[in-house]
């Protein structure tokens, strides 16, 4: 079967595949960064400046 | 709930100790790479001493700026950002100690092996195994002592910078211990385990992601940090931040395939390692973005500001950096660009602008601090800033003219596409040698700066009294929502993750009936995990919040994103290499003299300038001839498929030059072609060649899957006599004289073996070609 991953030319699909995964992991982290309360999101970006 | 006061002292001793080792070594291995430019343009530069050549002091360069000046950075800025983000002193003053002098000996072992001439043979994966064994050991002590540093923090809230640090930890540790598997034959000598394209593809996935997982997400970190600091104000966007990293570490693994594009590489992992460079763009601009942002309302701060002004320089390389890397990466772009000073013009937009400029930043920021004493000159910091922006801009500028220039020029043709318009190499090198100059003095000037920096850092803290961190932290003694392995694991993103993987690997690598369970099984998993995040979106978010305050299930989690790039790339690799998937043409394994000779070609490092790749491209083939096929480098432990071209290609070099046109070539190079900026190898007519190493390194390439019969030492020795006195014989035809056991005579063998493959079986289509 791996033959076939060497010599296939179907085996492109696999670059879709992972466009698909890697571009719907971006876009649900975007979906969760983009919902972030604010007061959470100030905590976290004030951290370095509270020494 | 109760709370309490908790007074922190920070352990700043072992951060002084990184910034100065930084400052040492930046000087060091900038000092090394202003030689080898040099010696790119002035032969004599070599000095005929084997320790003073180009190919063994080139490794010396890109190892000493990687791990001794970056790294040093890297410690120094981890370690002090951390222990303030997590209100947590370093969890052990011992293992801060043995990380140190640990990484430091390291750094002296490489300074001493490289030129010495023990090499792996593989780009910034050149240390011996012995060495690799230390490096991997002092990185576990790193990681015992930042993730120990987490777990008994104040602060539960993971900062971004975290993140960043952890990325890093697990990445790199991931990275090097694979690609640095090895036999060893001797005390200083191993064969990798993998060979051929395996190799290159697993040299490049490191390679690549020692860029990224070395040289960028660490210092990401740090400007996420020190930038804040030194702007007083809070990063533009921390959303922003949680973007940039999570898309980052989960497409930057993937993208390694785009150093081996149009070679013999399976076309679908080119086309992967396209598809994700060109997505790096995103992530890469959102972080460079969300850098500079930080800046706004202190943009005026950068006229007094030496540190505001190292830093916006430093996030702009970075922006300049990873928008050219992506457009390096399509396949057209290229095959101009690969083995050309294109490419190195780019590295250093990014070790130099990136790096070098986020540490000076931090370097002139922490100085004053951890010594208690004003910066000894502004004025001399500035000074630094403009000679080293400068010399950046000459340097890059001088290696994108000589890049496209050589590029164009090796692939322009004449007479109606049917003949190569510079077919001698020569004249492509001797158009470039102004612009190589230019990098010298380029150099020189990024150089000049950092001796200021190192000067000014000197002034400041003579005399000066140490002085360490400390805080008063409110701690509230409930505990955290702790997750769990049931938690991190059997919740419904993870599990629905690892459903639709499972499916598709079966949908992809299955016979007929099992490809249409995967295929139904992938597209079930989809939708049943929309639906469940539609119905239940309040346990997702749940899951995800309690991981932010998780650093060990955060940590997993971050291993199997960038493992899983990883494994889809190598996994089908690994059994390319068997003989049975090769079919056109395969290599014959190479005769005890040769494999001898090889190392030698190895130890010299030759692959610094010569590639052994043929590429599937029509100058390429009019130049070199026929194109390099997967089988024909199937038994090379290491690859030596090479990266950069000062010299011409060598993979079908064998029988194409007499063996006496080799012996006055490497004997003086420019006796034979005049204009050449090769260097003289006087040492290898005077030095035997080890024969008695052999039969160990047969037998370790034999336990590696190259066929070899079972060879008594004295068969060996008998090849050896036989081969090299056929050698021996024609040279003395061409009334040259040497004697048969020298270095030479080996590598004239090994050179003369270059491409003389044989036909495989079968009459498949070769994968890559078109």
């Amino acid at each position: 079967m791996f033959r076939r991953l060497l010599l296939d030319n179907w085996t492109g699909i696999f670059t879709l595949v992972a466009f698909v995964t890697a571009l719907s992991i971006y876009l649900s982290i975007t979906w969760r960064a983009l919902r972030m309360p604010r007061a959470q999101r100030d905590r976290f970006a004030n951290l370095p400046l509270n020494d | 709930m109760s709370a309490r006061i908790v007074q922190i002292h920070y352990n700043d001793k072992v951060v002084r100790q990184f910034l100065l080792a930084t400052v040492l070594w930046g000087v060091v291995g900038m000092l090394v790479g202003v030689l080898i430019a040099s010696q790119l343009n002035f032969w004599r530069v070599n000095f005929d001493l084997p320790w003073l050549t180009f190919g063994r002091l080139r490794p010396l360069h890109t190892n000493a700026v990687i791990f001794a000046f970056v790294g040093n950075m890297m410690f120094a800025g981890v370690y002090y950002s951390t222990q303030r983000l997590v209100k947590a002193r370093l969890a052990s003053d011992f293992l801060s100690q043995l990380h140190f002098w640990g990484w430091q000996l390291i750094i002296v072992s490489a300074a001493i092996t490289l030129p010495l001439g023990f090499s792996r043979g593989k780009e910034y994966a050149e240390l011996i195994w012995p060495i690799n064994i230390a490096v991997a050991g002092i990185w576990v002590v790193f990681a015992v002592n930042f993730f120990w540093t987490l777990a008994r923090r104040q602060e539960r809230g993971l900062y971004v910078a975290i993140w960043f640090y952890i990325a890093t930890i697990i990445t790199v540790a991931m990275l090097y211990i694979v690609n640095h598997l090895s036999l060893p034959t001797s005390l200083t000598h191993s064969y990798p385990i993998f060979g051929g394209v395996q190799d290159g593809l697993v040299q490049w996935w490191y390679g690549h992601n020692a860029v990224a997982f070395f040289l960028t997400t660490p210092i990401l970190g740090i400007m996420y940090y020190f930038v804040p600091k030194a702007a007083e104000r809070p990063v533009y966007s921390y959303r922003l931040s949680v973007i940039h990293f999570w898309s980052l570490v989960f497409v930057y693994i993937w993208a390694g395939p785009h150093h081996l594009l149009n070679t013999a590489l399976p076309y679908w992992l080119q086309i992967l390692g396209m598809t994700f460079s060109l997505m790096l763009w995103a992530p890469s601009w959102g972080g460079m973005l969300n850098g500079l942002l930080t800046l706004r309302g202190a943009w005026h701060k950068l006229r007094t500001e030496p540190v505001l002004k190292f830093f916006a320089a430093a996030v702009t390389f970075y922006g300049m950096a990873t928008f050219e890397g992506p457009l390096l990466s399509i396949r057209s772009v290229n095959a101009l660009a690969h083995y050309s000073d294109w490419i190195i013009g780019h590295v250093h937009a990014g070790a130099l602008g990136w790096n070098g400029f986020m540490a000076a930043g931090m370097i002139y920021w922490l100085v004053p601090r951890l010594w208690n004493r004003p910066l000894h000159s502004t004025a001399l910091a500035n000074v630094h800033f403009w000679l080293g922006l400068v010399g950046i801009l000459l340097y890059v500028a001088a290696m994108w003219v000589s890049g496209i220039t050589q590029g164009l020029m090796l692939n322009a043709t004449a007479e109606g596409g049917t003949v190569l318009a510079y077919p001698n190499f020569l004249d492509t090198l001797n158009a470039i040698r102004p612009l190589m100059a230019l990098r010298i003095v380029g150099g020189t000037l990024y150089l000049a700066g950092f001796l200021l920096l190192g000067y000014n850092v000197l002034r400041t803290i003579r005399g000066a009294e140490v002085v360490d961190g400390s805080a008063e932290v409110l701690v509230e003694d409930a505990p955290s929502p702790r997750v769990g392995v049931v938690g991190t694991f059997a919740t419904p993103p993870v599990v629905f993750s690892v459903l639709g993987t499972l499916f598709a690997c079966v949908w992809m690598f299955g016979g007929d009936l099992l490809r249409l369970v995967g295929l139904f099984g992938t597209i079930t998993s989809v939708i049943i995990a929309w639906l469940h995040f539609e119905t239940k979106k309040r346990g997702w978010s749940d899951w995800y919040d309690r991981l932010l305050l998780n650093a060990a299930p955060f940590t997993v989690l971050t291993f199997i994103a960038v493992a899983a790039g990883g494994l889809i790339q190598i996994i089908p690799t690994v059994l390319v290499n068997r003989a049975r998937n090769v079919e056109d043409r395969i290599q014959v394994p190479y005769t005890p003299l040769e494999l001898a000779g090889r190392d030698l070609y190895v130890s010299e490092g030759c692959y610094n300038c010569h590639s052994q790749m043929i590429r599937t491209l029509v100058p390429d083939v009019m130049r070199y001839g026929d194109y390099s096929r997967l089988g024909e480098s199937i038994y090379d432990h290491p690859y030596q498929w090479g990266s950069r071209r000062i010299g011409p290609d060598l993979a079908r070099e064998g029988g194409k030059y007499p063996d006496s046109w080799h012996f006055q070539h490497m004997m003086n190079p420019r006796a034979i072609s005049p204009g050449s900026n090769m260097p003289n190898y006087p040492w290898l007519f005077d030095t035997d060649t080890d024969v008695a190493a052999l039969p160990a390194k047969i037998s370790v390439q034999r336990t590696l899957g190259v066929p070899y019969p079972e060879w008594t030492p004295a068969e060996i020795q008998a090849q050896v006599d036989e081969q090299a006195a056929g050698i021996v014989a024609r040279l003395r035809d061409a009334d040259l004289r040497v004697e048969p056991d020298r270095q030479i005579v080996a590598l004239i063998a090994y050179l003369q073996k270059l491409g003389k493959s044989v036909p495989a079986g079968g009459t498949l289509k070769v994968a890559g070609s078109e």
